[in-house]
């Protein structure tokens, strides 16, 4: 691989070009799927190809190719560099990039069992049993799991003297139960809607312990039948580092996002409420609200050696003590802040250039245990398992649902469960109204392999690292 | 992009290293440059284009899948043996649907050739076309100019083979002027027929009529949608309800409801791939069975779900064509909703309404309930007051939580049907709707 993308870069004309990189990936992929005791589908995938990104004249032109061979070189290469000059006639002003030391080495997952030498035999196993133990119960209609590794190869070199390898492992399941009875339809999960994936081996799969969840999740299906529905009002609140996670990435990780600042997402993905005046004036949380950009954590969706433009894995302060803190960025965007880059520019793979995409946004752990901060909680709910999320295109008007909530009474979770629980608020009135945050035992790093942007549609893998909290004074209960 | 002989040639190729069961093989090519532009300037410009296949294997009752974008021989022979592995792996039969027999396909239109292949600097020159305009009026623009080429094509060891190639191209256009945004698109089958400077006036004209937005209070609201924001309660009604898997499992609202009235009277919703106006379609599902027309709803009555192979031989009875890759979790899907229009116009519709809201379009749209179903989204790109039948001013962004049962129930004035998002979809008038939220 790294030959070829020497031989890339070696092919680019003489004269006419402010800058290039090239990525090279080649991407295999193996998925499972079990439903109601039937394996449903068993795959395996290999995706590769190259990708050229070229700046001329001041703006940028991308092109690429499946085939890996020395022949294809020169067409890519004229493309990409036509495109870009097209590009150039509707751009006002030239493309800066911020100046980077050019990057040199390479970056491997630590896996201890490899996923892909796991035989396949041993995984359907795996998900049968736990499909098996959810169907004991007889409320549940639908029972099914689903394994996914991937391994990503990936050799990134640039016209600055830049040259990495890196190879990226992730391994992610899911188990859930769907209860039917009449005119009620209840999902249960685990460990969240969508699963969990992590930057690791099938030693996290392991870890998952489906089988030993697998009757709870049943269960608490069957419970949500008869339970009624989330109260409508304002009150104390417990959010679950699963929903939590969704709720970081969605009213933190995108308005940080500073392309859309710029207005490059506004007619898809949206803009961002956090205009430029409000870098490190904006009160984003309570003082205990803190949040890095960590893409050097391990096992995160958003770690790795080098970003997509070379740039080295930062932890990038983004939430002070509750005050906005910092952008995620690129070296284009960086530049117009007069800043270096913050390393967070990321790519879907060979035929997609790359676009600001979250790292890890995790949520430094507060001082409280998980126990003390129920029993300080008098009357409240817990919110529990994601289950839907939509948010404005500003990223400030949040509605989120759970799968499950559970009434809080006197400092204890209770037996009470409640269905079709939902949340609602503002992004900065929200973060503000924290005022616990659990320590290091309870945070757990989360991997949500699906972060949509972009046109053409790119699918991001990042992580959320957070512990559970407590919002006083929100919406809950909407209804329609 | 890819012959029909050539293809067949790939997938014959493909299939001649699988050495035990039953193949079948789906091949497919896209070719989709795009120019992406915000602020007035493109910003983004990429050539995109890929094929790939994947190859199914179905050794007993137990079928393997593997896919890839590689095709030498080594790449092919490695696809043939993962796919029995993966057959082989498994330890209990799937209860798989036999594969297709040669079918008869009818034709159908909808490629060209000019639009397959664009010169980046055509696509340049429609956005330089519609900058002008937004500099006149002091708007910025942001958006996209994209052309899609696409080939599908199938085979199978029984002798089956379909093919059809499609073309189409977009220009989305969101013209923003300070908190106000305005929104306009058209997609048509060949770029000749986009017009560039009548989407950036439409996106234009609205983002000028929204300025300085009033903030509405949440409550109840009579609507009128236009096409796009319409087509957002019936792609949710697809996804939810309109499979035959979510009708048997009980999931679907149309479950236990066949027969029976439970819409509007003017509500009638097909499934249609060969409706002229659809702007995306094939002839045949990915089982390889010819599309059929299906009357889900007609006049508010629930008719029939759409069927695969496998759910259709559940109740005895023909699939309608509209099959995934099989084997799947999810069931049949429609892919090619059609709902009826009407003959009120949009005007007409504003000047017939008391107080309502006009909705552009929908966003981050997700399901609340799945079985009633209730969806929440937030209104996007163009939302306005009407008082007295006229548009008075804009408003801020709403979020909506609204049961889609009630939605088609209230239905008062249905517009001519035009293709949107991959549907075929007019602007409605509906009462009642439920805004729960909004922001700033």
């Amino acid at each position: 691989m790294k030959s070829f993308a020497k031989r890339v870069i070696e092919s680019l004309p003489a004269r006419g070009l402010d800058y290039a990189d090239v990525r090279i990936t080649d991407t295999q992929a193996e998925s499972i799927a079990v439903r109601n005791g039937i394996v449903e589908s068993v795959s395996s995938a290999r995706d590769a190809g190259f990708g050229l990104r070229v700046m001329a004249r001041g703006a940028w032109g991308f092109a690429s190719s499946a085939r890996l061979e020395a022949s294809e070189i020169p067409r890519v290469v004229k493309s990409a560099v036509e495109i870009a000059r097209a590009s150039a006639l509707t751009r006002p002003e030239a493309v800066r990039l911020a100046p980077q030391k050019p990057a040199r080495g390479s970056y491997r997952t630590a896996v201890k069992k490899d996923p892909f030498a796991v035989p396949l035999e041993r995984k359907i196993s795996l998900l049968l049993e736990a499909d098996r133990l959810m169907r004991k119960n007889r409320k549940i209609k639908v029972a099914g799991g689903a394994l996914w590794f991937t391994r990503e190869r990936k050799t990134f070199a640039s016209t600055e003297g830049a040259l990495t390898a890196q190879e990226i492992t992730e391994s992610g399941g899911e188990i859930s139960a769907l209860a039917v009875d009449g005119r009620e339809v209840q999902t249960r999960s685990y460990p969240n809607m969508s699963g969990d994936t992590r930057q690791a081996g099938y030693e996290f799969i392991e870890w998952l312990d489906f089988p030993g969840n697998a009757e709870r999740a049943a269960g608490e299906a069957a419970l949500l039948l008869k339970a009624p529905p989330c109260p409508a009002g304002e009150t104390t609140i417990i959010i679950a580092s699963n929903q939590l996670a969704l709720q970081v990435h969605e009213s933190i990780g995108h308005p940080i996002e500073l392309d859309r600042v710029f207005g490059t997402e506004a007619a898809y993905a949206g803009t961002s409420f956090l205009t430029l005046d409000k870098l490190h004036q904006l009160r984003y949380g309570s003082d205990i609200v803190n949040v890095y950009a960590d893409a050097t954590v391990p096992g995160g969706l958003g770690t790795f050696g080098w970003d997509d433009e070379g740039v080295p894995a930062q932890r990038v302060p983004i939430i002070d003590r509750g005050r906005f803190a910092g952008y995620l960025t690129s070296r284009e965007t960086a530049s117009k802040l007069g800043e270096a880059s913050g390393g967070a520019m990321r790519a879907d793979g060979w035929n997609r250039i790359p676009l600001i995409r979250m790292t890890n946004i995790n949520l430094e752990p507060g001082s409280w245990s998980y126990p003390d901060l129920i029993a300080d909680t008098d009357d409240g709910i817990l919110f529990d398992t994601t289950k839907t999320w939509s948010i404005d295109d500003k990223r400030l008007n949040f509605q989120f649902a759970t799968e499950i909530a559970w009434r809080i009474r006197n400092g204890k979770v209770t037996s009470q469960a409640y269905k079709n629980a939902t949340y609602t608020g503002m992004t900065p009135r929200f973060w503000n109204s924290c005022d616990a945050v659990c320590n290091m035992k309870s945070w757990r790093l989360w991997g949500i392999p699906n972060c949509g942007k972009g046109q053409p549609g790119q699918s991001a893998h990042v992580g959320h690292g957070v512990s559970p909290a407590r919002f006083r004074r929100v919406q809950v209960g909407v209804s329609s | 992009m890819i012959n029909k002989t050539e293809a067949r040639k790939i997938c014959l190729k493909a299939l001649s290293y699988v050495k035990e069961g039953q193949a079948e093989i789906m091949l497919d090519q896209r070719v989709s440059p795009l120019t992406r532009i915000a602020n007035n300037a493109i910003h983004q410009n990429v050539e995109v284009a890929d094929v790939s296949i994947s190859l199914r294997v179905d050794i007993g009752d137990r079928s393997g899948r593997a896919t890839t974008n590689q095709f030498d021989e080594g790449s092919l022979k490695k696809l043939a043996r993962q796919a029995a592995e993966a057959a082989r792996a498994i330890g209990v039969d799937q209860g798989l649907p036999t594969m297709a027999k040669p079918q008869r396909y009818r034709p159908m239109k909808g490629y060209s050739e000019a639009t397959a292949f664009v010169e980046p600097g055509k696509r340049a020159a429609m956005v330089k076309k519609a900058v002008a305009l937004a500099r006149r009026s002091k708007a910025e623009l942001a958006g996209l100019v994209s052309n899609t080429g696409n080939v599908h094509a199938m085979a199978n060891s029984r002798g089956l083979f379909a093919y059809h190639r499609q073309t189409s191209a977009t220009m989305e256009i969101t013209a923003r002027q300070g908190l106000a945004a305005g929104r306009a698109e058209q997609t048509a089958r060949s770029i000749g027929k986009i017009d560039p400077a009548k989407v950036a006036r439409a996106a234009i004209a609205k983002c000028l009529g929204s300025v300085k937005p009033r903030e509405l209070e949440p409550g109840t609201y009579t609507v009128i949608l236009e096409p796009e924001a319409a087509a957002t309660p019936l792609q949710f009604m697809a996804w939810l309800a309109f499979g035959a898997q979510s009708v048997q499992e009980g999931t679907s609202c149309l479950s236990g409801k066949i027969g029976k009235k439970l819409f509007g009277p003017n509500v009638t919703i097909t499934d249609d791939a060969f409706h002229p106006k659809m702007n995306w379609s094939q002839p045949f599902d990915y089982e390889g069975i010819p599309k059929k027309k299906v009357v889900i709803v007609d006049k508010g009555v629930v008719k029939t779900p759409v069927y695969d192979q496998k759910t259709a031989a559940k109740e005895g009875r023909k699939t309608t064509g509209h099959g995934l890759p099989q084997p799947n979790t999810f069931g049949p899907f429609p892919i090619n909703l059609v709902l009826k229009g009407g003959k009120t116009t949009l005007e007409q519709m504003i000047k017939s309404t008391k107080r309502g809201v006009l909705v552009t379009r929908f966003w981050y749209n997700r399901v609340v309930d799945r079985k009633v179903p209730v969806i929440t989204g937030m209104t996007r790109d163009g939302t306005f007051l009407i008082e007295n039948g006229k548009v008075v001013c804009g408003v801020k962004n709403m979020r909506f939580n609204q049961n889609l049962v009630e939605f088609f129930n209230s239905v008062e004035a249905l517009g001519p049907a035009e293709a949107k998002e991959g549907m075929v979809v007019p602007a409605m008038k509906v009462r009642d709707f439920h805004f729960t939220g909004r922001t700033e």
